[in-house]
């Protein structure tokens, strides 16, 4: 057993496909059933297998909030940007949020201007940092949900131990649940279900989205990342929608236990507490939204230890980040989209890593359809 | 950014909750102390940012696996239309 190859398996797939094709219920091509793909990683993973063109035209997959790069808001962007500029520190985060843009640029721009931000793959690269440059402070910017929170809460845990004074972590940790009940209390959401993010549920497990079905009568599935875990979680979920349905169920058991990792969210819990709200990019104050170090660790927090701006930055007025998150909107239907909106310079949330929605779209179907234009004139 | 891989441990260090993995090709040294049990070399598990996030169970891997094989998802019950 890989893992990985088994679930690649190119005559499964074209069965599984067959079989979503004819299990699909008749819809309306202007009323299509649409699932939220509540994960960045899945959309990442259903753009690269293809299965956008392959699937049913009257199936409309919407990408979710679930880029956690992509929901920091800009104010803390600045933040980041303010501590990086301090001669004495030395910014670290993960490649993407490098990127992302705040109100005066990114980390990645500061750092061209002479900071000291450097991309890091692991929190505890940061902390090692910390170590051997005892003289500068290093400050770790973290972003990420639940599969994220347990590696930082842990390498802090371990910063006390060790007694390192000079690290701290400006802490951006966003939760999957309350960001769900934010996107399913918006008024035009059209979701008929979701795929339940498979890595976050390693941590929290299946039984916190009880409330999908129970509130809302949904159904979720909770899927792997490969091609036939996400056909055979489309699967599961039109079998749920056409008997009537709506539980949570869970695809990716090879990983997902009922209650998660007790391990990693009982080091969640201790280092971390929600926060009362947190600003989302394209979706605002969401409640319980965020997390922040407790008291215990406040030597540890880049909020306690030094003054930030801490302004909230509005969204970018022209940016439609909100719709397309709760689908009522393709990221196509934006005027910034693929003109004043690109990777390469993201005016909003969702194309700023390559797990956005709007990034998805422009790698995987914008180029297509510029080619397909200058091929046929 | 939940992008997080299947791995094989290589090796173990219980005493520094570290295990050695092989990412392409490549060993590094990821930290096991968010898993709930000790590992030992063979194991598989999901690792993110450095750390072990959860063990990988053949069993249920084979299940699914099985259950895909037999082109059904879960049930294949008639259903309504909606
Ligand atoms: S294309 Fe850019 S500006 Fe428009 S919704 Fe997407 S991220 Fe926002």
């Amino acid at each position: 057993m890989k893992y990985i190859d088994e679930f690649r398996d190119p005559k499964l797939a074209a069965s599984l496909l067959a079989d979503i094709h004819a299990r699909m219920p008749d819809r309306p091509p202007d009323n299509p059933l649409k699932l939220m793909e509540v994960c960045g990683g899945h959309t990442h993973a259903i753009h690269r297998a293809g299965l956008p063109s392959l699937l049913p035209d009257s199936l409309e997959l919407v990408h979710g909030p679930g880029c956690p790069v992509c929901v920091t808001p800009t104010g803390r962007i600045d933040d980041a940007v303010v501590l990086a500029s301090e001669e004495k520190s030395i910014l670290c985060t993960f490649g993407d949020a490098a990127r992302a843009p705040g109100s005066k640029g990114s980390l990645l721009d500061a750092k061209a201007t002479g900071a000291d931000v450097r991309v890091v793959y692991s929190p505890l690269d940061a902390l090692a940092l910390a170590e051997t440059h005892p003289d500068r402070e290093v400050v770790f910017f973290a972003v990420g949900f639940e599969t994220t929170a347990p590696a930082v809460a842990a390498t802090i845990v371990r910063a006390r131990r060790q007694g390192i004074p000079n690290f701290s972590v400006l802490s951006n940790h966003v939760l999957v649940v309350p960001g769900l009940k934010a996107i399913l209390a918006r008024p035009g959401s059209k979701l008929e279900g979701f795929i339940g993010p498979g890595h976050v549920s390693c941590t929290i497990g299946s039984e916190p989205y009880r409330f999908i079905p129970e509130e809302h009568g949904l159904p979720i599935v909770i899927s792997g990342f490969e091609p036939l875990d996400l056909l055979q979680a489309l699967l599961m979920l039109l079998d749920q929608l056409t008997q009537g349905r709506c539980e949570v169920e869970n695809q990716y058991q090879r990983a997902v236990q009922p209650h998660g990792n007790p391990t990693a969210k009982a080091i969640i819990s201790q280092v971390f507490r929600a926060r009362p709200h947190f600003a989302w990019r394209g979706l605002g104050p969401v409640p319980g939204g965020g997390l922040r170090l407790r008291d215990e660790f406040a030597a540890f927090d880049a909020e306690e230890r030094f003054s930030l701006p801490g302004k909230s930055v509005p969204d970018p007025k022209a940016c439609r980040c909100g719709e397309v998150l709760v689908g009522a909107k393709k990221p196509w239907e934006c005027g910034a989209f693929a003109t004043r909106c690109t990777p390469e310079n993201p005016l909003g949330a969702c194309m700023v890593s390559s797990e956005g929605a709007c990034a998805a779209s422009y790698a995987y179907e914008h180029r297509r359809q510029v080619s397909w234009e200058k091929a046929t004139g | 950014m939940c992008l997080a891989l299947p791995v094989q441990i290589v090796a173990t260090d219980p005493e520094r909750s570290a295990a050695l993995v092989e990412i392409e090709g490549v060993q590094r040294e990821i930290c096991t102390m968010l898993l709930d049990t000790d590992s030992t070399p063979g194991d598989w598990v999901i690792v993110h940012v450095g750390f072990a996030l959860c063990r990988l169970h053949e069993d249920a891997a084979r299940e699914t696996l099985a259950l895909l094989a037999e082109g059904r998802a879960r049930s294949q019950a008639p259903g309504k239309k909606l």
